[in-house]
């Protein structure tokens, strides 16, 4: 009996291990966080000096610096520190779809997956001026559904971050600029 | 392994391959999502029951969007719920397509008409979102593209009767493991395997 149970534990051990390991590979993956089929236009509105700066959503418990992504050889960028502006993207509050992610960790965008329509979105930048944002949608898609991140003609942020098993799908929260 | 085998196996493959697989991922068109949809708007509906194949009928803000023959129903209903329906205009597909897009979670519709849309078949996937309920207003946008059918929002008619049965894609179902890449989520998972393989090791020695 004890040699069963010993059996079952090493057993069990290994698929812990390779559990672990496949989350360190998440960790690390350069493919994390990443929409497949995106097509890169180059914003014209960005540039370093008027980049958006933090990003709140009170409700959530989210406040966070933003950090400038560009997507090159499809590879998404994505830090440890805050969360990610898609820089091929228009800036938050003007015309076009926003696209800010983060990762989804308790210090990131972990809680986001709470996020409810109705709650706002504050987006400061380095003026200190805010721009303010309601959520009007919430939803989970694959990685596949890069419609998500396409141009839209309302003012919108594309908020997103990995949900599901293994970081297999992508929690969405769209919202729309109110002031 | 002789050329008969291989040619044998080769063949069963083959067929293993087309039957399980009718239906190329290409044949289906990219539906997009009602967050941010990328066809054609065809009508809006503020007010009055819509109906979600295989759900039920809510109240709320029906709009409809077309490209090729194939419906996207965004619903979002009074409560804040929002249900997309995509709608496959199955009218060229084999019974063995509709078999695999059955297996795949779509569910069949023998006659669109019912519904709002062409008089053919329809192979039809729901999916759950949130979203702001809209306020009635008085002057809906409707333009003026090609509709569905003679009623162009999809309701419910005199068969569609709602069914037990709610196929829908949830998104809370989708939440579980979401700290998955997180540092305590790794340790936490290394520290049950290594402690699992000492005491696993610890009594397989004493056992001996």
């Amino acid at each position: 009996m004890k040699k069963i149970i010993a059996w079952f534990l090493i057993l069990q051990s290994l698929s812990f291990l390779t559990v672990g390991l496949y989350q360190l590979y998440l960790h690390e993956a350069p493919a994390q966080l990443s929409f497949s089929n995106y097509y890169v236009q180059p914003s014209v509105s960005f540039s370093e000096k008027n980049a958006p700066k933090n990003i709140s959503i009170p409700s959530l418990g989210i406040n966070l610096p933003i950090y400038q992504a560009t997507v090159v050889n499809h590879v998404w960028p994505t830090t440890d520190l805050g969360a990610s502006y898609l820089t091929t993207s228009p800036l938050p509050g003007k015309i076009g779809n926003s696209v800010i992610y983060g990762h989804n960790w308790t210090s990131l965008f972990g809680h986001l997956v709470n996020a409810k329509v109705g709650d706002t979105v504050i987006v400061t930048y380095p003026d200190h001026t805010k721009k303010t944002f309601v959520i009007e949608y919430t939803s989970v898609v694959s990685p596949a559904e890069s419609s998500i991140l396409a141009p839209s003609t309302d003012r919108r942020i594309t908020l997103y971050t990995c949900t599901g098993l293994f970081d297999s799908k992508r929690f969405v929260a769209v919202a729309i600029l109110k002031s | 392994m002789n050329k008969k085998t291989l040619s044998i196996s080769a063949i069963a493959a083959t067929l293993y391959l087309s039957a399980a697989f009718p239906v190329s991922a290409n044949q289906v068109p990219d539906f997009g999502t009602c967050l941010n949809p990328q066809w054609s708007q065809t009508q809006v509906n503020y007010s009055g029951k819509h109906g979600v194949v295989n759900v039920n009928s809510f109240n709320g803000t029906d709009t409809i969007y077309e490209s090729n023959g194939n419906v996207l129903q965004c619903l979002c209903t009074d409560s804040g719920a929002g249900y997309q329906t995509n709608w496959l205009n199955a009218s060229g597909y084999s019974s063995s397509e509709i078999d695999y897009l059955k297996a795949q979670g779509w569910m069949y519709v023998a006659d669109g008409s019912q519904w709002g849309l062409q008089q053919s078949p329809y192979m039809a996937k729901n999916i759950s979102y949130t979203c702001t309920s809209c306020t009635p207003t008085p002057t809906p946008t409707v333009t003026t593209t090609p509709t569905p059918g003679p009623t162009a929002t999809p309701t419910p008619g005199p068969t569609a009767t709602p069914t037990p049965e709610t196929k829908v894609e949830s998104a809370a179902a989708n939440n579980t493991l979401a700290s998955t890449g997180n540092w305590l989520v790794i340790a936490i998972v290394f520290l049950a395997g290594v402690s699992s393989l000492i005491v696993g090791m610890v009594l397989r020695k004493s056992s001996k």
